[in-house]
């Protein structure tokens, strides 16, 4: 697991296996833009200065004999050849044309629709339950038959909860029920629309380190109060208690720092106060999956927990999520 | 041709007709200009709000907040569906009744006809049509704001099924782009007539001034790029008034009720193919004249010729033919196979090609060169910088693998920004203190035009470059509050520089509307050619008078014969004879 | 002279009138008809909410929830909260809506009440308790089908005259277009003779025989059809007759086998109210 992973710094970090060649196309393309504009800009910047008109001098009606656009261009028409059929083209083949075999995959159905991404998982049986949309109600958000299809008993239907395998190639079969969504985890480099009327695959596969509680406990950084801001810190949580000097304990691990801007900058100030010198905090959920696609008046709010865990974890979830609730009172 | 000019008498016509209902290109130029100029500040205005929301998630907005409809805003705070719908309109107004009635029926209409030599457009009453039609449009699109709708939501692009089954302004939306198309459609037939008929004896293709190229070259886009658009618009239209499915799939179910009496069959990835067949040529209609513009501008304070003017034409001709097919480019991620996104990679990436021509050609120019930093100028070498920036963040955007990461991001909205706001909308400034002595007599005030153009570069720069960093972050585009997602809430620091950066903008446009209206009636009056040029429109009077020319002007020369060797004159005008 | 005392007399014509025509057009009485929802048989197990996705719905619920809709008491007879009891005919008068608005409030990530009456053309004032962003939508089929978000705690929407709902309609869905699990149901009467059966929240321990208990009160003297109304288990109708000051009780029994009649959502596509 690389240390120190940030969020908000250039690429985010990349927790899948093909993440590297997309960054990889992504810095090569900014050098090759930056070769072009620093050239450029200096001669750009070589003329402003020494081609001012000056008294008793004048333009020169045909300066420039040279050949030497004409090879730049070609230079660069290589460049772009280079980057299409050399870096983008083969990263996009095999995203889209090389799906991992039937049984080593992984397979979860994801359904958005406005304003949360249904996660669909087959269950032990492997087989997916039968939907049909005449059932769905905000309890059954999918229409899974669940009287109908014995398949169905032991499927699991999430909201906003998609929890994934690591080490294992997933596949994931995204649809809409209602407008065009966008599915997107900038931390595994994986971003398809979704589209009401079409079922389109994905695939990738998440590093087999990078689970989500390493991950949090990784991504552990101390701002300084100065510049600790609620709206840049209301999705962390403590690190570890604070403690101020007197040994008096401000907040427990685990804690936040308030649901509202307003809360959350008295509960800073407080802080400050009683002589907190800066908060280590670290992102309550690292991973998520967000909407990329105007989806109506919520779809900032469209974003789902992602938590990957390993085979064992993987199973002990399912489990719970097919353990009956009991409620004492009725 | 003469006869035409003198049949009118326009020394008795009445107010109304002279400057109201006018056939006279000038007018009607100078028409358009002024009500782009004010439906741009509009759009300015409501991302202007948009960006407190965005700065200060949840709070309210001062002064404003509490002027805003109960669609937009509770108790002075945005809502999600009032962030929708100002973006969407801020897209919409910006380009459609903002840069396009601006740089193509402001200043094409104005110059073009006068840079040809030519007493008027060819069709003088279609002209007039098309800017009324173009102003109906405008108040339609301007007027839904002010219904209870509060104007549509659904993004400038208007994908369904979102679109249909919004219950905003959208059908205003589309009816109003149906008298705006119109209205573009009218004007781009006048162009290209025009400019093929009317010109100068003497003024061959190749003679003319880069600015008219842009123009015919824009002027096809329109033509062909926008019926498409207009027919696509007329059956979203049907699909949401009637309920038919030419969009909508089969099987939706929209908030747990399924809408069973659709007959579905449709494909919302029909209309993005439609859409942004237009759309692709649409964003080089905006980009074109404001090359052109700039083209005009460092050839005349640069006192040499434009370094490559061949390849300069031919590059904007071949980036006319490309624009019709890279449109797919913005839709790389709806499912698109190899085969497809093949295709649009490779001519998205050729497209950059003549890009890189024109660009690396306006450069040169300044080699050799006797620079003058008037008002104009600064606009024109700042656009230089600006537009590269624009142009080359558009590589990993056309890039399909690269596009994974950053599609739907503010990496994009930092691109399309940086090309229009710093790249056309100061090549619109450039133009504006360039060609506001011919219009008037007068020559706009240099002092308050520097302090217009400082600020403003450097305030434009502060609002757009933080969103590459965003982009490649992470943070998504059209987020009512980007402090949502880890992402935009670790990088809100920058939000704040590009709202800052925005108001402070705004401030920095203050010297410029006061210079203008100050300068109509108090600018320093200047000759007929104030700025030493050499192309036709100068040797017209300041106004021109209705027909223009008092002769029809013959042209000897190339546009821009400056410094010219053995020429004691540092420029030589198209229609004077050169000495040998 | 006379002049004065003819204008006198219209105002006072004028004040008896509007006075008159104030008041409430409906009669009330002194009947009250009252009673007990329960479930005959075995009733379904509850279905269990878990509040992911949201961070401050997870919070205020860390563990999983009772569905409000397949909620019954076994302990108390099979009594079933959340239904809607109300006089479904009998009543010909019109009556006007009190002045109060109706108060729905989202409160950690539940809309509270879950179940509610109102009589057509009352207000309604529509909270947001929470701090997230909740997308209210309402699925009217006759009454205005409005969707509209409230990101910030404290937004309150008013909503008056054309825009609350002013048409009989049973029931109205009002769903949160974020939450899934959020809606609540609204029955819109030209008249003020319904209740809800109430639930362990209003009936905490100690009170139980509360539960699933309706009361409909002030009713004039008449022979009526009453229904009671529930999300999942469906509506059921008894007739009843009352006198002036006479107390009836009467209880209904919902089963498996009636069907709730989905309350009919409207598609939003055509007719919404506030579409141009």
């Amino acid at each position: 697991m690389p240390p120190d992973l940030h969020y908000g710094r250039w690429s985010p970090p990349d927790f899948s296996l093909h993440g590297h060649n997309i960054d990889q196309l992504i810095d090569v393309v900014h050098v090759f833009m930056l070769a072009l504009f620093i050239p450029w800009g200096l001669f750009f910047l070589y003329c402003l200065l020494k081609y001012r008109q000056k008294p008793g001098q004048s333009a020169q009606y045909n300066p420039v004999k040279a050949k030497i656009s004409k090879y730049a261009e070609i230079g660069v028409a290589v460049v772009e050849v280079f980057l299409l059929v050399g870096l983008s083209m083969p990263v996009w083949a095999q995203y889209k044309n090389d799906p991992p075999a039937e049984d080593e995959r992984y397979t979860v159905r994801v359904i958005a629709q406005q304003f949360q991404w249904n996660a669909h998982y087959a269950g032990a049986d492997g087989v997916f339950g039968k939907t049909d949309a005449s059932l769905i109600t905000e309890l059954n958000p999918i229409g899974l038959m669940e009287e109908q299809d014995p398949h169905a008993a032991d499927d699991i239907v999430t909201i906003n909860d998609i929890h994934l395998p690591v080490g294992r190639p997933i596949y994931m079969r995204l649809t809409s029920l209602d407008v065009i969504h966008s599915f997107f985890i900038p931390t595994m480099r994986v971003k398809q629309d979704v589209i009401p009327g079409m079922e389109v695959p994905i695939w990738f596969e998440i590093d087999a380190w990078a689970l989500s509680d390493d991950i949090r406990g990784n991504m552990t950084a101390a701002t300084p109060i100065e510049k600790a801001s609620w709206y840049k810190l209301r999705h962390h949580i403590f690190a570890e208690d604070v403690v101020t000097g007197d040994g008096e304990v401000m907040a427990a691990a685990g804690d936040h720092l308030g649901e509202s801007y307003k809360a959350g900058t008295e509960r800073i100030a407080e802080l400050r106060e009683a002589g907190v010198k800066e908060l280590v905090m670290q992102p309550r959920h690292p991973l998520q999956v967000v909407c990329a696609q105007l989806c109506g008046n919520s779809h900032f709010k469209m974003a789902a927990q992602l938590i990957t865990h390993d085979e064992a974890g993987f199973a002990a979830w399912q489990a719970a999520q097919k353990q009956a609730v009991e409620f004492e009172d009725f | 041709m003469s006869d035409h000019a003198h049949s009118h008498g326009d020394h008795d016509l009445p107010f109304w007709k002279k400057y109201v209902f006018s056939v006279d290109h000038k007018v009607i130029g100078v028409q358009y200009a002024l009500t782009a100029l004010v439906f741009l500040f509009f759009g300015f205005s409501l991302m202007m709000i948009m960006r407190w929301q965005l700065a200060y998630p949840g709070r309210p907005i001062p002064l404003i907040g509490a002027m805003l409809s109960g669609t937009l805003a509770a108790d002075g705070v945005l809502v999600g569906d009032g962030y929708n719908i100002l973006g969407a309109m801020h897209g919409t107004i910006m380009v459609f009744l903002g840069i396009v009635p601006l740089a193509v029926g402001g200043f094409g209409n104005f110059v073009l006809p006068l840079q040809i030599g030519a007493p008027d457009m060819a069709f003088p009453r279609l002209n007039m049509a098309s800017y009324w039609v173009f102003f109906v449009g405008g108040v339609i699109m301007i007027g839904s704001m002010f219904t209870k709708t509060s104007g549509a939501g659904s993004g400038w692009t208007m994908y369904p099924p979102l679109a249909v089954t919004a219950a905003y302004g959208e059908t205003i939306w589309l009816v109003g782009m149906v008298f705006l198309i119109t209205s573009s459609l009218l004007g781009s037939v006048n162009f290209i007539v025009t400019t093929i008929q009317l010109r100068a004896r003497g003024l061959s293709f190749f003679r003319l001034p880069f600015f008219v190229w842009a123009q015919l070259v824009t002027a096809f886009l329109l033509l062909l790029a926008f019926p498409p658009l207009e027919a696509a618009a007329a059956l979203q239209l049907m699909d949401r008034v009637v309920g038919t499915s030419f969009f909508m799939p089969e099987g939706l179910v929209l908030s747990t009720v399924h809408l069973s009496h659709l007959s579905g069959g449709g494909n919302p990835v029909l209309w993005q193919h439609l859409f942004w067949f237009l759309a692709h040529p649409e964003v080089y209609v905006l980009i074109l004249p404001g090359m052109g513009i700039i083209a005009e501008v460092i050839a005349n304070n640069t006192r040499k010729p434009l370094w490559g003017y061949k390849s300069l034409v031919y590059s904007v001709i071949f980036l006319g033919f490309m624009s019709f097919i890279v449109w797919a480019h913005h839709m790389f991620m709806t499912g698109m196979g190899t085969t497809l996104s093949t295709f649009f990679q490779a001519t998205t990436m050729i497209i950059s090609v003549p890009s890189v021509i024109i660009l690396t050609c306006l450069i040169i120019s300044l080699y050799g060169a006797a620079i003058r930093f008037t008002v104009p100028m600064l606009f024109a070498l700042a656009f230089l910088p600006m537009f590269a920036i624009g142009g080359l963040t558009g590589l990993p955007l056309g890039l399909t693998a690269s596009d994974i990461q950053l599609h739907d991001t503010y990496y994009v909205i930092g691109h399309f920004h940086y090309v229009v706001a710093p790249g056309t909308i100061f090549a619109m400034f450039a133009g504006i203190y360039y060609w506001f002595p011919k219009a008037t007599g007068r020559k706009m005030s240099d002092w308050l035009g520097k302090l217009h153009f400082w600020p403003s570069f450097i305030f434009i720069n502060a609002v757009f470059m933080p969103m590459f960093f965003q982009g490649m972050a992470g943070v998504l585009r059209r987020q009512y509050d980007q402090t949502e997602q880890l992402a935009g809430a670790a990088s809100h620091g920058l939000t704040l520089m590009s709202s800052w950066g925005a108001w402070l903008l705004a401030l920095a446009q203050i010297p410029f509307i006061v210079n203008f209206f100050w300068s109509i009636w108090k600018g320093q009056r200047v000759s007929d050619n104030p700025w030493h040029a050499t192309t036709l429109e100068w040797a017209a009077p300041s106004p021109p008078p209705h027909g223009n020319f008092p002769a029809v002007p013959v042209v000897y020369s190339g546009p821009y014969e400056y410094s010219v060797p053995g020429v004691s004159e540092d420029f030589c005008p198209q229609n004077v004879a050169l000495e040998a | 002279m006379n002049r004065q005392i003819g204008m006198t007399w219209l105002a006072a014509v004028f004040a008896v009138g509007w006075a008159a025509s104030s008041a409430v057009a409906g009669e009330m009485g002194s009947a009250v008809i009252k009673g007990r929802v329960v479930y005959e048989g075995t009733p379904p197990k509850p279905k269990a909410i878990k509040m992911t996705g949201d961070q401050h719905c997870m919070t205020a619920h860390t563990k999983p929830v009772p569905a409000q809709g397949t909620i019954v008491y076994t302990k108390d007879g099979n009594a079933i909260p959340y239904t809607f009891v109300y006089i479904k005919s009998g009543i010909n008068d019109k009556y006007d809506p009190p002045g109060d608005p109706i108060v729905l409030n989202q409160h950690n990530c539940t809309y509270e009440p879950h179940v509610f009456g109102m009589v057509a053309g009352q207000g309604m004032n529509i909270v947001n308790s929470d701090p997230t962003n909740h997308n209210i939508h309402s699925l009217a089929k006759k009454n205005p089908a409005f969707n509209f978000a409230q990101p910030s705690k404290d937004m309150v929407k008013e909503l008056r005259g054309n825009d609350t709902f002013t048409k009989p309609e049973v029931m109205v869905k009002i769903k949160c277009d974020v939450h899934a699990w959020m809606s609540t149901y609204c029955g819109v009467m030209t008249h003020p003779f319904f209740d809800v059966t109430k639930d362990h929240l209003e009936a905490p321990k100690g009170q139980e025989a509360q539960r699933g208990a309706f009361s409909i009160e002030k009713l004039p003297a008449g022979e009526y059809e009453v229904a009671a109304w529930h999300e999942t288990f469906g509506e059921v109708k008894q007739k009843v007759t009352v006198a002036d000051g006479e107390t009836k009780e009467i209880v209904f029994k919902m089963g498996s086998g009636a069907k709730a009649e989905a309350p009919a959502a409207r598609e939003v596509i055509l007719g919404s109210e506030n579409k141009s």
